[in-house]
């Protein structure tokens, strides 16, 4: 039930965890490069199903830096908008974009079927995969990533969702780096981009 | 009185947080000589991307709404609303052709976590501009039917507590459009 997989992270410890990645982001005054040194102690590995209905592992795209976002289709404001500014960072990187990988994580699986998702990334310009999978294992990958989703006005075939909307920065190799908000400037997340690519 | 208008006004009475009045920015009185804008009336009328209205001087300008499919029958509706006159004004609902139900809805942000709510109504202060944009208060659009298309206009009406009503044509932008350009 749909309901039931409701998942709330509001433990002090969590929201303390969240706070604490806002607060290194606000106090420092240094590059990307420096904040992107260090690896946050959450995130990780797992398997979904893209819009292709194939399965999905992340380990499956090692070597290439990894923007990831939880959202849904039907979500009409965050997710284009935060998305969009995904993909301007993608564009102000040049060459060095098209080495991005972009995951769009369904938290409305009920709806966002592989089919569905297959027809909400062709609608941008900028290439990205969407996954989604049973509940319980969307629960597994948010939980991972610490972020968390609500649905709401669930009488409604329309219902929506609160979601994290958070955008995720994983390394070439897997790890998580940083954690930016919805409304980061591209040129940051650009910049966050260069900084690990100069790593390698 | 209508129902939102009656429930705007004890909102706007009570100074409760339902009205909302998001990016609000001053701006300078504007006078309008009355042959003038009667002729941009009849010269732009609805088709024009600014709706000026002699009497009271609210304007719209710069609606969008996003486009929908079949399947994804949920879209967000954008507008700028110039608040020309002396006092304030309360918008109580908006509807939008071809949306058969509209909300005016707000986002809040907190820890990485945005919530969506419904608002009654979004205050617009006098000689002052709300605009309504992705990621804070905005028009959500439920079962859109047929799909908007890119690049056509639908209309989107706004009603104040006032009962004065204010249309524009909203252009249709794409998916991953964040403004009107």
């Amino acid at each position: 039930m749909m309901a039931a997989l409701q998942i709330r992270f509001a433990s002090i410890g969590v929201v303390l965890l969240l706070a604490m990645v806002g607060c290194q982001r606000d106090q420092s005054s240094s590059a990307s490069a420096q904040r992107s040194a260090e690896r946050l102690d959450f995130g990780g590995d797992f398997s979904l199903t893209d819009q292709d209905g194939r399965t999905f592992r992340l380990e499956d795209v090692r070597g290439r830096p990894v923007f990831l976002f939880f959202g849904y289709t039907s979500c009409p404001d965050m997710c284009p908008m935060t998305m969009s500014r995904i993909m301007s960072a993608q564009d102000r990187l040049g060459d060095q974009g098209s080495r991005i990988v972009t995951l769009f994580v369904s938290v409305d699986p009920k709806r966002d079927t592989p089919a569905v998702l297959k027809e909400y990334v062709a609608s941008f310009s900028t290439p990205l995969i969407g996954l989604t999978g049973s509940e319980a294992e969307i629960a597994q990958v948010a939980a991972k990533y610490h972020a968390s989703f609500e649905l709401v006005q669930t009488d409604s075939p329309n219902y929506l969702v609160n979601h994290t909307t958070a955008i995720f920065l994983i390394d070439p190799q897997g790890r998580l780096r940083e954690y930016f908000a919805f409304d980061e400037d591209p040129e940051r997340l650009a910049a966050a981009v260069r900084a690990l690519l100069s790593e390698t | 009185m209508g129902r939102l208008a009656a429930d705007a006004r004890r909102i706007v009475e009570a100074g409760g947080q339902p009205v909302i009045g998001a990016r609000a920015t001053r701006t300078w009185p504007v006078v309008v000589l009355g042959l003038t804008s009667t002729a941009l009336a009849i010269g732009l009328g609805l088709a024009a991307q600014t709706t000026d209205t002699r009497d009271t001087q609210i304007v719209l300008r710069d609606a969008w709404v996003r486009e929908s499919t079949a399947t994804r029958t949920v879209s967000a509706g954008y507008v700028t609303i110039d608040n020309r006159t002396p006092r304030d004004v309360t918008l109580v609902s908006v509807s939008v052709a071809g949306a058969p139900r509209a909300e005016l809805h707000t986002m809040t942000h907190e820890q990485g976590h945005s919530s969506m709510r419904s608002v009654k109504a979004v205050r617009i202060p006098a000689r002052s501009s709300v605009e309504l944009a992705p990621g804070g208060t905005h028009v959500m659009l439920f079962d859109v039917d047929p799909p908007f298309a890119q690049a056509a206009t639908v209309m989107m009406t706004l009603t104040f507590d006032d009962h004065a009503r204010r249309s524009i044509r909203a252009v249709v932008r794409p998916q991953s459009a964040t403004s009107i350009r």
